[in-house]
């Protein structure tokens, strides 16, 4: 059981903030984006409260409103490619850090839809049939968008590193 | 676990705690609740006199202000969580009545982007990394926002309305009254927020509303003041010798335009490449390219076309009645603008 709204808002809100945060890439969004689906789950709080699952509800709105682009009004877009930092040589520490700056802009990079699957598997640690339930989705298109998002950072890194490789050549 | 898996999954748990703290959420979201709970009371009264006290209270004007805490101006209020909590696998699915797809007829495009007023400070590009100058909803924006891993951010909105802070009880907004490029202007901060606002009326009637993410107040004061009187145009990253007729640009980003066609949506992108194995089963063509055509009828297409360069154009409409013949016209019209690509 839930308990109060404001129980609710204080023990589960950072979290909520970081799952907002890493499926939109900006912290601005992330933080509107928490706002605006917490202040409407607060009308009907009375119907949620006693739910097992209000925080899966809370997530699968953040989600939909999220994934809803046709209707966003103002958010980060998706990046082309170019944005990505080069791989510098050095340390083994720095490289790693590069990785995942580098990680990070490719994100930005997918769409909507396949970044959520991604979040939602590697930092939520969620089964497909758990994602596939708050997507509103099979598990099948789960693992297909898992696939192709996979897939497209794969060939993207791969980019990157020719790029870098020539560049070494030269 | 192979290495992608591992890079993905420590990346997302190095960055979560680069997310907001949270501090003094619970306050700013039950004062947005009142304001919705006052919005649909009025709704449903339909008063006019009602919808005057609304559209002081929360009204477009006032949301594309200064908020209630770190809520940025200008940024959503989207569509609402729908229906009783998600019991099962249909769980996330909104219930609100979806609009009738709209007949696109193509025309030669007739819009105009506006420019963004002022030219950003060179210093600013070191430690919040580059201005770029974006269109959202209507409205030019100047991000400062990809400086290195927990560096500040910087965002400029143009609104047309002076703007209007509203305060969570137990975190009051404070303002002061600042001058700003000789002009008398006020600055927000908020108890706990990490966020502050600089906002000021310009001699041609517009509000230039300045917010910094982890940016000193002071830094955000002298970025104000060395903005040069010099306008910016939005970049656009793609030409179109056909569009929807009628299509009004809403989003217009390094990579990414989108238009608003009635009721409906376009959106044209930028990608990444394809993987080839994928591209192999590709069975259309535009302009002698390979291209995918999908379709989820009667909400969405999507057209991507392998672009000689090795990156994808893509094309997605939403509750638009295109044909295929049409959609690959719309394709082969796109020029790719060096803007989309920047350093190239």
């Amino acid at each position: 059981v839930a308990g109060s709204f404001e129980e609710f808002v204080v023990s589960r809100g950072a979290a909520l903030l970081r799952f907002a945060y890493l499926i939109t890439g900006d912290r601005h969004l992330a933080e509107d984006l928490v706002q605006e689906v917490l202040a409407r789950v607060h009308l009907r709080w009375d119907r949620i409260e006693h739910a097992p699952t209000a925080e899966a509800y809370v997530r699968s709105a953040l989600v939909r409103q999220n994934i809803s682009w046709w209707r966003r009004r103002s958010a980060r877009g998706e990046r082309t490619v170019a944005e990505v930092p080069e791989t510098p040589d050095g340390h083994s520490t720095e490289q790693a850090v590069t990785a995942r700056d580098e990680m990070w802009s490719l994100l930005a990079t997918l769409p909507r839809r396949q970044r959520t699957v991604l979040v939602l598997r590697f930092y939520e640690d969620l089964p497909d049939d758990r994602i596939a339930a708050l997507l509103g989705c099979s598990p099948v298109t789960v693992r297909v968008q898992t696939s192709r998002a996979l897939a497209r950072l794969r060939a993207a890194l791969a980019v990157t590193d020719e790029a870098t490789t020539d560049e070494v050549r030269r | 676990m192979n290495d992608i898996d591992t890079l993905l999954r420590d990346t997302l748990r190095e960055r979560a705690d680069d997310a907001p703290a949270g501090t003094g959420l619970t306050g700013r979201v039950q004062a947005r609740s009142r304001r919705l709970r006052t919005r649909r009371r009025a709704g449903a009264l339909g008063a006019a006199g009602l919808f005057l006290v609304v559209a002081a209270i929360g009204g477009q004007a006032v949301l594309r202000g200064i908020p209630d805490g770190p809520t940025v101006p200008g940024h959503p209020s989207g569509p609402p969580p729908s229906g009783p909590p998600p019991s099962g696998p249909a769980a996330g699915r909104s219930v609100a009545p979806e609009p009738s797809p709209v007949r696109v007829v193509l025309a030669p495009p007739s819009y105009t982007l506006p420019d963004f007023p002022f030219t950003p400070p060179a210093w600013a590009a070191e430690p919040f990394g580059p201005g770029r100058v974006r269109f959202e909803d209507g409205e030019v924006t100047m991000r400062h926002t990809a400086g290195p891993a927990g560096a500040g951010s910087i965002v400029v909105f143009v609104t047309g309305r002076a703007p209007e802070p509203r305060s969570a009880p137990d975190r009051p907004i404070a303002r002061e009254p600042v001058t700003v490029r000789g002009i008398a202007g006020t600055r927000y901060t908020e108890p706990g927020s990490d966020l502050v606002y600089l906002a000021w009326p310009e001699p041609d009637g517009r509000w230039i509303v300045v917010t910094g993410d982890r940016v000193p107040a002071v830094d955000l004061l002298r970025y104000a003041e060395d903005l040069v009187a010099t306008a910016v145009p939005v970049p656009a990253p793609f030409e179109f010798a056909w569009l929807p007729r009628g299509a009004a640009p809403t989003r217009v980003e390094p990579s990414v335009m989108e238009f608003q066609v009635s009721n409906g949506s376009l959106v044209v992108s930028l990608g990444p490449p394809v993987p080839a194995a994928e591209r192999a089963g590709w069975t259309h063509r535009v302009g002698g390219r390979p291209a995918s055509l999908e379709r989820d009828p009667p909400v969405e297409v999507g057209l991507t076309v392998a672009l000689d360069s090795g990156r994808t154009l893509r094309i997605e409409g939403r509750f638009l009645d295109v044909s295929d013949a049409d959609l690959v016209k719309l394709a082969e019209g796109i020029r790719v603008t060096p803007a989309a690509t920047p350093g190239g």
